[in-house]
């Protein structure tokens, strides 16, 4: 498969009469793309704001946040199987509107985490703040199943990428990235004596609000799948997960999952990247002996030498990203473990609540419990008071003048478990 | 059959319900009270991520019958202690219950649907 990106760099976003892109700046017209989502008969009312690094934006609660893209060779525009008709992935050409991010917030459920700062000490810790973001706030009809109305903000999101990208459609890109691995075959006969290395990419799948979805199937019903990497990197992963604001992927980070991108840097050179498999990640302890046996058959059945492995969300998925490990490692595969921790407020506690003693090499992407401070915001886009969600039982966490203590668990993005974010290693 | 340890009221009158007066710590300890005599835990005891540790409202299923795996004793352990570092801090969030109560029951439907799926009918 070749999978061509035509970045187009956005310097700036500024609302307007015509949403189009001219000189590196990006005009949104609201009115438009309020119309185009009110098209959805479940959607009340929809706010558009824009938010700017450096801009005293406080963003909350955020469902998810997505790339503004559109396919200018090959089929499948959108988010096939969910947006627009199914189609095959991961081929042709897309223009990315780079530096634009698609913020959906507005709150399902009360206790909704999940926030963007667009500046100061909250901007340091989660990707999203360096982006130039569209927020949408989507205000369903009353009375919806709360299944109706995650499902109508997802799509909602989903929908306003697609229509913001397409202001990318007749624009020259800035810079053109080419995504190509051929088949297992050819690949293996080009590089014969590099190590074969899969990459298994965990994905929450337990139900509302804890759910991700592949060409618009619930991963919930899925045994794991293999994927072509550049399917994911054109749109066939989306996010239905809103809770674990800290380690959720995103739908832009699946788009422009640092793992894949990493591998392909490597494909050739140091390695042979034969592969993505999505894993789900069940509820029953029998669903997950079977997706982790399952998982480790496909390993062995690619030939793999080696296997990148991505946890999503904390707790019983912990168990799901070891026993993965034992099962390939017991079969000789050797394993990389890709997770956050759980480390308590001073680092000191046991990171993970399942260990094996075959995970001998685990990339650690950050301490969800690690405290921060953030400071007044002058605008809040959202529900303000999701700000005392973040508080919850926390005595004394919100100072006199506005400032709050929060933990990383909130701030969307700030450990992620495929390594888009910010926190690194610092050796002392 | 299963046995549903919850204090969810939500889940009250659902098949094998034993209602556990108390926090989410409780359920976690009536869990590991029935594991501790072999019964296997159905579903993990903790939730998929750490946003949903200050529930206030947990179900778990487990089996009625009896097993010798030692993998449901270990689990129910170290998510007693996880749960313990985890709410230490911070505690539960009670404002949002009736929300944690709608969540946790959606969260019991899809393990229910996933064990009659794959296994003998629940």
């Amino acid at each position: 498969m070749k999978l061509e990106h035509g970045h187009i760099y956005i310097k700036d976003i500024v609302l307007g009469d015509k949403t189009q892109v001219e000189g590196g700046v990006l005009t949104v017209d609201a009115q438009a793309l309020i119309a185009h989502l009110k098209e959805d008969n479940k959607v009340k009312n929809v706010k558009v704001d824009l938010a700017r690094p450096g801009e005293e934006i406080r963003i909350i609660p955020v469902k998810d946040v997505i790339e503004p893209r559109v396919k200018v060779i090959g089929e499948g525009n959108g988010f096939p199987g969910v947006t627009s008709k199914i189609a095959q992935m991961g081929e042709g050409k897309v223009h990315i509107l780079s530096g634009v991010a698609i913020v959906t917030i507005g709150d399902i459920v009360g206790f909704q985490e999940g926030v963007i700062d667009m500046w100061g000490e909250g901007a340091k810790w989660t990707p999203f703040s360096k982006t130039l973001n569209i927020v949408v706030d989507i205000e369903p009809v009353e009375g919806l199943d709360p299944h109706v109305h995650e499902r109508t903000v997802r799509f909602a999101g989903l929908r306003a990428a697609e229509f913001i990208g397409f202001a990318g459609k007749d624009v020259e890109p800035d810079e053109v990235l080419v995504y190509e691995i051929g088949t297992q075959v050819e690949e293996t006969a080009k590089y014969p004596d590099l190590p074969r290395v899969a990459y298994v990419e965990m994905l929450i799948s337990q139900g509302l609000l804890h759910d991700g979805y592949i060409y618009g199937v619930n991963s919930q019903q899925i045994l794991p799948t293999l994927l072509h990497p550049n399917e994911e990197l054109d749109n066939a992963v989306i996010s239905g997960n809103c809770v674990a604001a800290c380690d959720k992927i995103t739908t832009y980070q699946h788009q422009n999952n640092a793992v894949i991108l990493d591998l392909y840097k490597e494909h050739g050179k140091t390695i042979n990247f034969i592969g993505v498999i999505l894993t789900p990640e069940l509820t029953t302890l029998e669903g997950k002996f079977r997706t982790c046996d399952y998982t480790a058959k496909l390993c062995v059945n690619l030939g793999a030498d080696a296997v990148i492995i991505s946890e999503e969300g904390y707790g019983n998925p912990d168990s799901d990203l070891v026993m993965i490990c034992k099962r390939c490692e017991q079969k000789g595969i050797k394993t990389v473990l890709i997770t956050d921790e759980c480390s308590g407020w001073d680092g000191m506690s046991q990171p993970l609540t399942d260990m094996a003693e075959e995970a001998v090499a685990v990339i650690s992407t950050g301490n969800v419990s690690h405290v921060v401070e953030l400071t007044a915001a002058k605008k809040v886009l959202g529900v303000a008071e999701a700000i005392y969600t973040l508080a919850g039982g926390w005595e004394g966490c919100i100072a006199e003048d506005g400032s709050m203590k929060c933990e990383l668990n909130a701030v969307i993005g700030s450990t992620s478990e495929i390594g888009y974010h910010n926190c690194t290693v610092e050796l002392y | 059959m299963h046995i549903l340890l919850t204090n969810n009221s939500r889940l009250a009158e659902e098949a094998g319900a034993k209602m556990v007066s108390g926090s989410f710590r409780d359920v976690l300890l009536a869990a590991r009270d029935y594991v501790y005599v072999g019964h296997a835990l159905i579903t993990h005891p903790l939730f998929a991520s750490a946003g949903m540790m200050f529930s206030p409202i947990r179900s778990i299923l487990i089996s009625e019958e009896k097993t010798k795996d030692s993998i449901h004793a270990e689990m129910i352990a170290n998510a007693i202690s996880d749960y313990d570092k985890m709410i230490s801090l911070r505690g539960t969030d009670e404002k949002n219950r009736k929300d944690y109560e709608r969540i946790d029951e959606e969260l019991y439907r899809v393990a229910l649907e996933e064990h009659q799926r794959f296994n003998l009918g629940g």
